[in-house]
């Protein structure tokens, strides 16, 4: 191929389908992941992802691939659209894991795994929003944590501060006397 | 590398020494095998800290995403095209994009050339219409110089 991200950005703001092909299929994972996570695997979630890949056809001309990298600039977009919904439509997010049961009725397996899963994703939903960001960032996403900060506008002391305070309630919600629950 | 710094790590970024910050990794891990200090505070009092951010990290690990196989083809499907590129589609459907642009590209110096060359002989013309009602006026002009120098010669030869 030969080509980098840069140049596949800039082919793709002028129109050319295969080089935006290319940089969604690199991305989509990663970011789909991102958003499932913060917003709870709701069906919401479907929409962000495309918002946020659609603005890369649209708006690619503003990323600057000097200032960070291409996975760090959508995680942002993604990072701001759910933050923007969270606002909208406060009550839903409060309200997690109804759609996920049904979603993944089947096999016992599934059932238990699907179990595992609405736990955890309770227990991330009741963290205060920046906290959860930070968190799904590193811990998921796998981000430096400069490109976590940079994302949610703080210093690196901040989010390590968010990420300490957000992991020790989540040890308060998961584990029962240091064990797994 | 210090005993609180290390904490600071631990309760920040978990256990995994992967999700540590990479600019410090290297100094962590030396850190928690060679000092005798850390050895000896982590056994005192970091070792069942270390334990349960360890489970926490299993228990994250947990939460799968929802994955959505038809996000791809929602996203293609769902890019917003221009005017002209709808007009094409419309006109010749599955016609590409990236075909387009280096056609109409290639075509636009033909396009400039005909406009250009139209007007050029456009003016060509007026100019032609203008000259030849002047010539016609000179040439009448002359032929009446000629039949009045025709009838002086006349009057001379008389």
């Amino acid at each position: 191929m030969g080509l980098d991200e840069p140049d596949l950005v800039r082919k793709s703001i002028n129109g050319d389908q295969s080089a935006y092909q290319l940089l969604l299929d690199q991305h989509l994972s990663s970011v789909s992941n991102f958003v499932m996570r913060m917003m709870a695997n709701t069906a919401e979630a479907d929409d962000i992802i495309q918002e946020t890949f659609i603005r890369l056809w649209t708006h690619g001309d503003k990323f600057n691939p000097e200032k960070a990298q291409l996975t760090t600039w959508l995680h942002n977009i993604a990072h701001n659209l759910c933050i923007d919904h969270f606002r909208k439509f406060k009550r839903l997010v409060e309200e997690p894991g109804t759609e996920k049961a049904s979603a993944l009725a089947g096999p016992e397996d599934k059932a238990i795994q699907a179990d595992m899963t609405a736990t955890v994703q309770e227990a991330m939903m009741k963290l205060p929003e920046r906290q959860r960001s930070a968190i799904i960032m590193c811990h998921y996403q796998g981000l430096s944590n400069k490109d976590a900060a940079m994302i949610l506008d703080v210093s690196v002391d901040a989010l390590e501060s968010l990420m300490a305070r957000g992991r020790r309630k989540l040890k308060q919600m998961l584990l029962v006397d240091g064990q797994l629950q | 590398m210090n005993i609180e710094r290390f904490q600071k790590i631990l309760e920040a970024y978990g256990s995994r020494e992967e999700n540590w910050p990479s600019s410090e990794r290297r100094e962590a891990q030396l850190f928690v095998q060679d000092r005798v200090d850390a050895q000896q505070f982590l056994q005192e009092h970091l070792q069942e800290h270390l334990q349960e951010h360890r489970l926490l990290d299993i228990r994250l690990d947990e939460y799968l995403p929802r994955q959505s196989p038809a996000t791809r083809d929602n996203v293609l499907k769902n890019l917003p095209v221009s005017s002209l590129d709808s007009f094409l589609n419309w006109l010749i459907p599955e016609f590409r994009t990236d075909i387009w642009h280096p056609l109409v590209a290639g075509t636009l110096p033909l396009v400039i050339g005909i406009v250009i060359g139209t007007n050029a002989s456009m003016g060509t013309l007026d100019n032609d219409n203008a000259e030849s009602a002047d010539n016609w006026q000179a040439e009448d002009v002359y032929f009446l110089a000629l039949d009045e120098s025709q009838i002086t010669m006349g009057l001379i030869n008389d």
